[in-house]
């Protein structure tokens, strides 16, 4: 997979850095509850990590090169009639689910830290 | 994208419903008011709402870094609802006209009620985030501890 020493952190980060932003426009998607005609967002990540690593390992440049991307979510089925198509219900699970997920990924991050760490140590 | 754009998110969310709450407030206020300054009944109100659109810079600096352009939801105006008075027979009332009819304030308690709950739990939705958010941004300085 990686060859370098903090080629596990580098993707975390990239982990972290979707996670947040998927954050962000979640919290958009939820201010803009009550706007009339508007459309929510989505983050897509994990799909084209999933693409990038079908073909051949995951190299840190693949890694880097693969960009979390916002795309609106134009579907039609809006069941209001003022044409906002956020859920709330969907949003809020939506919400939580990316909190843990982004908490799991610290507690990644922080391990892979301390295993350096007693590398150091070793005496 | 500054770390705390995701809470000046939320933050515009928080305000335009408290500002609905204020509006739906003054509407439920006056249900009976059936003369104000321009001795018309009270007209009920309605705050308008859309998407804040992105500054140029902010615009310019998504581009540059791919990151989303989240700029929250404004309020854009308070507008009156031109729906017409509630006619109710009402003779001995001062403001009834000729054949006995009050003009009263076009204010429908429960469609105010339950806009006034929709806020509220929208609110409460703002909050969750913002607390969220909060939580989320604590917990990535305890990297490395």
């Amino acid at each position: 997979m990686s060859t370098s020493m903090f080629g596990q952190v580098s993707l975390l980060s990239k982990a972290l850095e979707t996670s947040w932003m998927r954050n962000q426009v979640i919290a958009n998607n939820i201010a803009n509850v009550d706007t009339p005609g508007f459309k929510k967002n989505n983050v897509i990540f994990e799909e084209y990590l999933i693409q990038a690593s079908e073909t051949n390992n995951l190299t840190d440049d693949m890694i880097q090169n693969t960009k979390p991307q916002v795309v609106e979510d134009q579907s039609n089925l809006a069941y209001r009639v003022d044409g906002n198509n956020v859920d709330i219900d969907v949003e809020m699970a939506k919400r939580a689910q990316n909190e843990l997920y982004y908490n799991a990924v610290i507690s990644q991050v922080s391990h892979q830290f301390r295993q350096i760490n007693t590398v150091l140590n070793a005496k | 994208m500054s770390i705390f754009s995701a809470m000046d998110v939320t933050a515009s969310g928080l305000t335009v419903q408290r500002l609905r709450m204020d509006v739906i407030s003054q509407n439920v206020a006056n249900v009976n008011t059936t003369r104000t300054e321009s001795g018309d009944p009270y007209k009920r109100k309605v705050i308008l709402v859309q998407e804040a659109t992105p500054s140029f810079q902010e615009v310019l600096q998504s581009q540059m870094t791919n990151q989303p352009t989240t700029s929250g939801v404004k309020a854009t105006a308070i507008v009156e609802d031109s729906r017409p008075f509630v006619k109710v027979y009402d003779p001995g009332h001062p403001d009834a006209n000729a054949e006995g009819y009050v003009n009263m304030p076009n204010v429908n308690i429960i469609e105010e009620m339950t806009n006034m709950i929709s806020a509220s739990r929208a609110y409460e939705a703002n909050v969750t985030v913002l607390n969220g958010t909060k939580g989320m941004a604590m917990k990535a300085l305890e990297i490395g501890k």
